[in-house]
């Protein structure tokens, strides 16, 4: 998956987590949180993800935006 | 090597052992993989560190981290670990993967699996954190491990996401127990035993569900409220705002945690996070005080998940979503403070002889200055030990103008992608290692006053040189191997015998085969001085290689023995009994041993080579294996199995491309091979596939089969055409002096001779045989077409003056070799009939009476009954019907 991607992850993580998110933009809608952002690799998404796993974050879906 | 890694870790004070997790764990010692996987934070090493010292099992425990990503890295840490219970394990094994080129992995985990098997005990192999590998090589290494395990060891993996290793093949042969967070997650009764009896907290029931249903059970969690929770008046309250918060869960826990620590806690907590493992030192230093032990134990004590690495409580961790949220937190609070954290750490590391975490803190501030300064000065090392893939790391992440400045790096990081197949990458780094060399120094002023300089200029070449020998550039190599011989100082073994072996590899290019021979003799000397298995096996390889091209068979089997000699020394006699590069060693040898006319011995080298080629997927050495195995097998008398080796080389060679040099090599042993055992029409196939034709023109690359071909037309009684083609063939061998071809050709044209009855010149041309072969011992020439010449030997050995000028030795091993060809031939119950003999039996068939045979054959009534009297003695009966029903039963007729 290459270009701009929308992962949803349930529950309200605050915006001070941008950091360990690289390069993704936070909103939240209902009770979960929206990461949207430029992914450039696999390996890129895969770091996210991965983080997302290691943070215990309940993951509920990654898109390609359009 | 960090020998913290090896320990396993202590379950804790407040643990709660849990049966039924044993209880399912213990199922696991039926297995081959218990995999325990499951989110950060769900106690899985705590239950099985707990599960483990609850029952005694030994165990070697692996943490993992990233660094480990090298697969000499990752199997040195867990040979070092099975040490722990077994203090002999692997050392052939780490001797071997410390060496800076090696055979390949696959080989050294078969000689760690046959370790496995001389230990008499029943252990587990813990590899935790395992999610931190990503490296392909080590997953491949690990699921060949699972393939091959023996039955006492057991391996668990704990990881937070399934392996890449094949788990379904495992869980449909019944080898797999998996515990998931569904068995690992705290119920509510066990969050009412853990708040009530443990922490004395005082939780009701309704709490307790209602944590559960908060956390799901989630162990890092609960562990997080209970923190917090101290001090608290009203637990109750607590957790009820806790259920009514959509927040991530572990930031509102961590903010309730930190408020109820000191300041000074709280700035301890935050600073140190940046540390993968602490020590109160490292601490003391970092955070300039003094108190650091003290702290961390006290840590430990209030369960503020520290876990201590050692049993000495030197060194510490945090548990890492712990350390995740306390660096999260000190990235928004003192930025600027990071990197002065960092570069104290990275001084300490370095001062304290860690140079591989200081380097993981250069890394991680992206001081890549730094970096390749801490890099450059232990790259040798690292070489050295063989952790290739490390070095290809480094190389990827650091910036490459940076690299480009500096020589050491360069020079190690170019070897390696040279020898892992990135020649060109190589050489541009090579290349820049050489520009800084000589802009910092120059060369012509270099002298003993530094041999430190003149090393590495020596070795730099050396690197160059065996570049250039790769790309096949023998000029280039010669000029930088003897820069390096220059420089080089005389205890850099290793480099010495690279650099004779890249000097001998252009000598063989450029067509001298005898420098090529001494320059590989000089690099086998180097190479066993520096105990280097690559090197040696290499050089061996090529040396007894070039040595059999020139026809010198007992120096080329001298050469394979003395290196099996020093590899069996060395404990290494299964590594070239099983890895397939060592295939070759094996056809050499047995080879060699098969023309000495030593079959027994033969056959055992030509057994472990077909096992080996079945490995492997190199056609050329398919070939030549199956080759040696169809002569060895036909030696033995097993024809059946003989042919079926030529016929499988056939279906290599139909499959591929192949050099016409070996395909006709082929094709001559196949069409000799029906032409020994009468089997003609198979033999006319052949000739009339290949359309050979008697003016053909003959070179030195078809000769092999038109010398067959010339016997073939022999038998054919087109004399004429095969004395053409007979002499053709001698001019070439002869004038190139090709000495092994010229005896066959001469062998040949004395059965020629003979069929043309000119006995003087049949004698004449199988003594200068005999000659020829003496030397190098080559028995099995005169075994070949024994049927045809055995009556001209005979001659031969009784008459002294045709032999004066031969070894007797030789002579005498040709008489052993016919005696045991004869055993072989009575064990199959084919005696040899001669030509004369076979010619007789046909007319027989064709209802001839003696004297009509006789008739035919321009000899006397009486010679016939001589030959029927040999006849019914050599097949063993007693009538002429049975003597043409055998004789067909046989093949003969």
């Amino acid at each position: 998956m290459k270009g701009k991607t929308i992962i949803i992850v349930q529950g309200y993580l605050d915006k001070k987590w941008k950091n360990s998110f690289d390069g993704m933009e936070f909103s939240y809608e209902e009770e979960n949180t929206i990461l949207i952002g430029n992914i450039k690799d696999k390996a890129h998404l895969h770091g996210i993800l991965n983080q997302i796993r290691d943070l215990n974050l309940k993951l509920i879906s990654v898109n390609p935006a359009e | 090597m960090l020998l913290t890694k090896l320990h396993i870790p202590s379950a804790g004070n407040n643990i709660i052992h849990r049966t039924e997790l044993s209880e399912k764990l213990n199922q696991g010692l039926n297995r081959k993989l218990i995999l325990v996987s499951a989110p950060a934070g769900f106690g899985k090493t705590t239950v099985v560190s707990d599960w483990i010292s609850q029952n005694n099992i030994p165990t070697a425990w692996f943490s993992i981290d990233k660094a480990d990503n090298d697969p000499v890295e990752f199997l040195s840490y867990i040979i070092a670990g099975i040490q722990n219970i077994h203090s002999e394990f692997g050392l052939t094994s780490l001797t071997l993967l410390n060496s800076p080129s090696k055979p390949s992995i696959q080989s050294i985990i078969s000689l760690l699996i046959n370790d496995i098997l001389q230990i008499k005990l029943n252990f587990i192999l813990v590899l935790d954190d395992f999610h931190q590998i990503t490296n392909k090589d080590i997953l491949e290494l690990v699921t060949f491990l699972l393939d091959h395990i023996p039955g006492n060891i057991h391996t668990l993996i704990i990881t937070r996401s399934d392996p890449s290793l094949s788990i379904s093949k495992l869980r449909s042969q019944h080898q797999l127990l998996e515990v998931r967070s569904s068995d690992l997650s705290f119920s509510a009764n066990d969050i009412s035993i853990l708040f009530n009896k443990k922490l004395k907290l005082k939780l009701s029931i309704e709490d307790s569900y209602s944590l559960e249903t908060k956390t799901e059970g989630w162990i890092a969690g609960l562990q997080l409220a209970a923190l917090s929770m101290q001090g608290k008046e009203d637990i109750s309250k607590f957790i009820q705002d806790l259920k009514g918060d959509n927040r991530y869960i572990m930031d509102y826990l961590m903010e309730e945690v930190l408020k109820n620590q000191t300041d000074d806690i709280k700035e301890f907590l935050l600073q140190t996070s940046i540390l993968e493992q602490m020590s109160a030192p490292l601490c003391n230093a970092i955070l300039n005080r003094n108190d650091s032990q003290l702290i961390l134990e006290e840590l430990e004590k209030n369960n503020m998940f520290v876990i201590p690495l050692d049993n000495e409580r030197k060194w510490f961790r945090y548990h890492h979503l712990f350390a995740d949220l306390l660096k999260q937190r000190l990235q928004l609070i003192e930025k600027e403070t990071i990197s002065k954290l960092h570069n104290k750490a990275i001084e300490w590391f370095n001062n304290n002889s860690m140079s591989a975490l200081a380097i993981e803190h250069a890394i991680e501030t992206k001081n890549f200055e730094k970096s390749i300064q801490l890099i450059g000065n232990m790259v040798e090392e690292m070489w050295e030990k063989g952790q290739h893939v490390a070095i290809l790391n480094y190389g990827n992440i650091l910036p490459e103008e940076l690299i480009r400045k500096n020589a050491n790096f360069c020079l190690y990081y170019a070897w390696v992608l040279i020898i892992s197949g990135q020649v060109q990458k190589g050489a541009t780094f090579l290349n820049d290692a050489e520009t800084i060399f000589n802009s910092k120094c120059d060369n012509n002023i270099l002298n003993n006053s530094n041999p430190d300089k003149k090393n590495l200029w020596g070795k730099i070449t050396v690197a160059s040189a065996y570049l250039h020998s790769q790309l096949n550039n023998p000029a280039n190599t010669i000029k930088y191997f003897k820069i390096a011989l220059d420089n080089l100082g005389t205890e850099e073994s290793l480099w010495l015998g690279w650099g004779w072996y890249a000097f001998g590899m252009a000598q063989f290019s450029l067509g001298d085969l005898s420098q090529s021979i001494n320059a590989f003799n000089e690099a086998f000397k180097f190479g066993k001085q520096s105990h280097n298995i690559h090197l040696i096996s290499t050089v061996a390889q090529r040396l007894s290689d070039c040595e059999q091209q020139l026809g010198h068979y007992r120096s080329a089997y001298e050469k394979c023995s003395e290196f099996m000699t020093y590899m069996n020394d060395n404990g290494y006699s299964d590594i070239v009994n099983s890895d397939w590069s060592y295939a070759g060693l094996h056809v050499t040898i047995g080879n060699t041993l098969y023309m000495f006319g030593n079959s027994d011995k033969a056959y055992e080298s030509a057994q472990i080579a077909y096992k080996m080629y079945k490995e492997s997927k190199d056609i050329m050495l398919g070939i030549s294996v199956l080759l040696l195995n169809s002569m060895v097998l036909s030696t033995r008398g097993e024809d059946k199995e003989s042919e079926q080796m030529i016929l499988e080389a056939e279906k290599l060679c139909e499959n591929n491309q192949l050099l016409p040099y070996l395909y006709n090599i082929l094709q001559s042993l196949k069409l000799m091979f029906y032409l020994n055992r009468k089997q003609e029409e198979k033999a006319k196939k052949i000739v009339n596939k290949l359309n050979l034709n008697p003016t053909d023109k003959v070179d030195h690359l078809n000769e092999a089969v038109y010398l067959a071909y010339a016997y073939y037309l022999l038998i054919q009684g087109q004399n004429k055409e095969a004395g053409t083609i007979l002499s053709r063939l001698h001019d070439i061998t002869y004038t190139s002096k090709r000495v092994e071809r010229l005896i066959a050709v001469k062998i040949i044209y004395a059965i020629y001779y003979k069929y043309t009855r000119d006995s003087d010149k049949a004698y004449e041309n199988l003594i200068e045989a005999i000659a020829l072969a003496a030397p190098e011992n080559l028995v099995m020439f005169f075994i070949h077409n024994i049927r045809e010449i055995e009556d001209l030997l005979v001659v031969i050995f009784k008459k002294p003056a045709y032999i004066e000028k031969i070894p007797p030795q030789f002579i005498e091993n040709i008489k052993i070799a016919i005696e045991k060809h004869r055993k072989v031939l009575k064990k199959n119950n084919i005696e040899v009939l001669s030509i004369r003999e076979i010619e007789i039996i046909k007319y027989m068939a064709n209802h001839m009476s003696n004297q009509e045979i006789a008739d035919k054959l321009f000899i006397s009534h009486n010679t016939v009954k001589t030959h029927l009297k040999n006849i019914f003695l050599k097949l063993e009966i007693d009538s002429r019907s049975k003597a043409i029903a055998k004789a067909k039963e046989l093949g003969l007729i």
